[in-house]
């Protein structure tokens, strides 16, 4: 058995000083993909800002077999996991959308071929050579949160948490993002409600409800089945 | 003669200031609970420093000038870290950084104007010099850290995606900085602007009232003027940097 990818191990999400989130035990191993569903309000985002440290949490946070406590650590994490905010707004702050994908390799230094590598596997993959020069305030809704896929992608974390990523999206673009999903070997965790995109996935699903009473399913046998399909 | 005339001023500024406190009682801004004793701590400071002055110009020690500076620069520090609302940061270590932001710019200014014979140690001379410079570096502390804060509440999820996206402290240091400096600038600015066409600074008017040729007066009033941008400038900079440089960049609501 392979030491899982990310851990979380009685873990409990504060907003304000209150639980939102208790308990939960999530294990995910590399190339692993789930989906986190649920309704409104349950706390899907804040889980996911919590596995990247913006909001306060209890218990424990493993990554690669090591636990992540202290600033120092939440920086490596973010290093390897990438995460799609839910309003592509919050990650579109520079200039143009070149500027804006090469915003993550430049921070994390990445070598230059490199970089010109996964910007133009990026730029093919979501067709964005005649956006590259446009101001990102420009961008239609459907366009800006591509582009907030596509500048998570240009510094190839390992990991991908995508909150709510076809929201907004026009019927062309939810394919290529689904697409895209279900074709990553990535470790993904997708937060969505989204019904049509989890049956498209056919993913495990870890449904959270507002007692943060947690389900999982299809079952184990069945995640064995559908993470070779995928 | 003097004193009548002094008389006359205290009772002028206390009528304004009492016209203030009734407008702000009936309207209910709560500005008149801070503003009643600071308009008596405010006369009695005045006049105390006045009397410093007199003595320091007086017995003509630098060093006790030096001294009066540096007192200055300790109540400043105080003032503007009472100011600084982010909880994420010790108030011990707010008021250090704020200390030495305002010294370590406003002293540079000094030294290089007494370095080049701008300006003499003398109490009468350096004192007021070394107050207005303080005093700007204060304000702009004070009002960077409204701005800091206002911005860090309603960028919190964009600094969340900086920081996502792996920016470390300097670059989203350098974001706040660039939002937040030409706010805290702003009357400064406005000042250098509209210095001569709208309004004629009160260095100028004094040395105009005590008789000085109004070129020179003029000049002198630029320089304060240019000072001041100067220390408005530089000291958020400064105190931001050391802060964040020796704390690190917290994105956390204002207590």
């Amino acid at each position: 058995m392979t030491e899982p990818f990310l851990e979380l191990r009685n873990f409990s999400v504060y907003r304000g000083g209150r639980a939102i989130l208790t308990n939960l035990n999530i294990v995910l191993h590399r190339g692993e993909k789930i989906v986190i569903a649920g309704v409104n309000g349950v706390g899907k985002t804040s889980l996911a800002e919590a596995i990247l440290g913006f909001v306060p949490f209890k218990g424990e946070l493993i990554l690669e077999g090591k636990p992540v406590k202290e600033k120092k650590d939440f920086k490596i994490l973010r290093r390897k996991v990438g995460y799609v905010f839910q309003n592509p707004d919050n990650q579109l702050f520079m200039p143009t959308v070149r500027d804006e994908l090469l915003f993550a390799p430049k921070n994390y230094k990445l070598p230059e071929e490199i970089v010109e590598k996964l910007f133009q596997k990026v730029v093919n993959t979501f067709n964005l050579t005649h956006l590259l020069d446009r101001p990102t305030f420009k961008l239609s809704f459907g366009q800006k949160r591509l582009v907030s896929l596509a500048c998570v992608l240009t510094y190839d974390p390992e990991m991908l948490i995508l909150d709510e990523p076809t929201n907004g999206l026009d019927r062309e673009n939810w394919f290529k993002v689904a697409e895209f999903l279900k074709k990553s070997d990535k470790t993904l965790m997708v937060i969505t409600h989204d019904r049509e995109l989890i049956s498209f996935l056919g993913w495990r699903v870890i449904y959270l409800s507002s007692l943060s009473f947690v389900t999982s399913y299809p079952p184990k046998e069945e995640l064995k089945e559908n993470l070779r399909k995928g | 003669m003097e004193f009548v005339q002094s008389l006359k001023e205290v009772i002028l500024a206390y009528l304004l200031i009492l016209s203030v406190v009734l407008f702000d009682i009936k309207n209910r801004y709560g500005v008149w609970k801070e503003l009643l004793p600071v308009s008596v701590f405010s006369l009695i400071q005045l006049t105390f420093i006045g009397f410093v002055i007199l003595y320091l110009t007086k017995v003509g020690n630098s060093f006790l000038n030096l001294l009066v500076i540096l007192f200055m620069t300790v109540n400043a520090a105080f003032i503007s870290s009472k100011r600084f609302k982010l909880k994420a940061y010790k108030p011990l270590w707010v008021f250090v950084f704020s200390f030495f932001a305002i010294a370590f710019t406003n002293y540079l200014l000094l030294f290089l104007y007494w370095l080049i014979d701008v300006l003499r140690t003398e109490a009468h001379m350096i004192i007021p010099f070394a107050g207005l410079l303080i005093a700007a570096g204060m304000r702009s502390i004070s009002l960077f850290s409204q701005y800091l804060t206002d911005l860090l509440i309603k960028e919190k999820d964009i600094l969340e995606g900086m920081f996502a996206l792996g920016a470390g402290n300097r670059v989203v240091r350098n974001y706040l900085l660039k939002k937040a400096i030409p706010l805290t600038t702003v009357v400064i600015r406005d000042m250098l602007k509209a210095a001569g066409i709208v309004h004629i600074p009160g260095v100028m008017v004094g040395l105009l009232m005590a008789g000085t040729h109004p070129i020179v007066a003029a000049t002198m009033q630029f320089l304060v003027l240019a000072s001041m941008l100067f220390s408005m400038f530089f000291t958020p900079i400064v105190f931001y940097y050391l802060i964040t440089h020796f704390r690190g960049v917290f994105l956390i609501n204002p207590r």
